[in-house]
């Protein structure tokens, strides 16, 4: 398939390297004329393919219901240094476990996630919603309606997540015991 | 008293704990503990130990540590209560059962959370080709957000900023240097040679409405102590003033 010369891998290329944030296939396809049936997952893959074999440094992934470029583990090193100032700090083993209640849990009360972790659970909250990777979603219908909280577009960015159904699925309790038995 | 000797000892070797809950399964791990068969006597002697050194380092964290305590404590003692006579075996619910579902609930989340580190781990080293919103969907600019500003926008901004601005409010505090001690000497020397007067002629006497007020106590501590009398007719009316001679 052509346009005006251009193969059309390379208009999606564009499209997705012009795109601030995860572009959604529909979107992509909105903006080729022509392109309602185009199976964008098999041209990503092509580029991909094309990326690996020239050694380049960055691979389209598929991420927060979107395609998005993004550079290769092994350029950590260097790259990290242009973003000191936004600074990459990992999340607190409090932060995670807490985040983790949301996560799979969703909508999520604070006193939930205390009764879950049996410790206040109040500063951690704040650090995830400071770093926009939860939300308050509504109130729940229980007494003294406390806030419930879910998690956002940027949890699945920050995770590397397409959707919530990409995450590792919940231990079973027979695979605790049995881990704890180990 | 845990001595600071002790404690350093123990800040060396005690892991890090997220919470009681953590606490208790890292016991239960180190023992080899069977999570459905717990000894909750030496458990509970554990995390108290524990908690004693906590309570020494941070009473914050202590406190949610204290509710994990008294509800292990309140198993130990239901677990040595004689069953109740007649009930079959079967019907008894194991005290522990409750706590050993909370563990595992909590247990589910922390390997999720480990899980979760993984990726993190692996996903904090890629970098996305992301700029920002303002610079892909044309936000002010230097240029642009200059032009065609003339002196009554200016003017125009700076009487909306300061018409949003919060008035400024200032309470003063006076303070009374009269004492309830000195108006009851005022009241005492307001007879003079008089053996009744009444309130509102005193008051007349103050320009304060504080000092007013304070002169009313001092009159009803005067009253206390027995050294006048004071009478009313009426509600809200006149109120008389009468000295309690001292001959009697």
């Amino acid at each position: 398939m052509k346009s005006n010369g251009k193969t059309i891998d390379k208009i999606i290329e564009a499209i997705i390297f012009a795109s601030p944030e995860p572009i959604s296939g529909r979107r992509i396809r909105e903006c080729i004329e022509g392109s309602e049936d185009l199976d964008i997952d098999s041209k990503v893959s092509v580029l991909n393919d094309e990326y690996e074999k020239n050694g380049r440094s960055f691979r389209i992934i598929n991420v927060a219901g979107g395609y998005q470029m993004t550079t290769l583990p092994e350029y950590e090193q260097w790259v990290r240094r242009v973003f000191v100032a936004r600074g990459r700090l990992r999340l607190s083993p409090q932060a995670l476990e807490t985040l983790s209640i949301v996560a799979y849990r969703q909508p999520v009360s604070r006193p939930t996630m205390e009764s879950i972790r049996g410790i206040n659970c109040d500063g951690v909250i704040r650090t995830l919603l400071e770093r926009n990777l939860i939300t308050i979603t509504g109130r729940d219908d229980s007494p003294g309606r406390p806030i419930l909280y879910g998690t956002t577009n940027e949890f699945l960015r920050y995770f590397g997540l397409n959707n919530l159904k990409d995450l590792p699925e919940l231990k079973e309790i027979e695979e605790i015991i049995g881990a704890a038995e180990e | 008293m845990v001595s600071p000797l002790l404690v350093d000892q123990y800040r060396v070797r005690l892991p890090i704990f997220e919470g009681p809950l953590d606490l208790l399964i890292f016991f239960i791990k180190r023992d080899e503990i069977d999570i459905y068969d717990i000894p909750i006597a030496k458990i509970t002697q554990d995390f108290l130990d524990y908690l004693n050194l906590l309570s020494a380092l941070d009473l914050v964290l202590a406190g949610d540590f204290m509710v994990i305590a008294a509800t292990l404590m309140r198993i130990k003692a239901k677990m040595l209560l004689p069953p109740v006579p007649g009930e079959e075996e079967e019907d008894i619910e194991d005290p522990r059962r409750e706590l050993v579902e909370m563990l595992i609930e909590y247990k589910r989340f922390k390997e999720a959370a480990g899980e979760l580190r993984d990726i993190e781990e692996d996903q904090i080293k890629m970098f996305p080709r992301i700029q920002s919103m303002e610079e892909v969907y044309g936000g002010p600019t230097v240029e642009d957000s200059l032009t065609d500003v003339t002196l009554y926008d200016l003017l125009e901004t700076v009487k909306r900023i300061l018409a949003d601005m919060p008035e400024e409010m200032t309470h003063d505090v006076e303070t009374i240097s009269n004492t309830i001690e000195e108006q009851m000497g005022v009241i005492e020397s307001f007879f003079g040679e008089r053996k009744e007067y009444t309130f509102k002629e005193l008051a007349k006497t103050f320009k304060k409405r504080v000092v007013v007020i304070l002169t009313f106590l001092a009159l009803l501590e005067l009253m206390r102590s027995t050294r006048i009398t004071i009478s009313q007719d009426k509600f809200l009316g006149e109120i008389l003033i009468r000295k309690v001679s001292n001959e009697k």
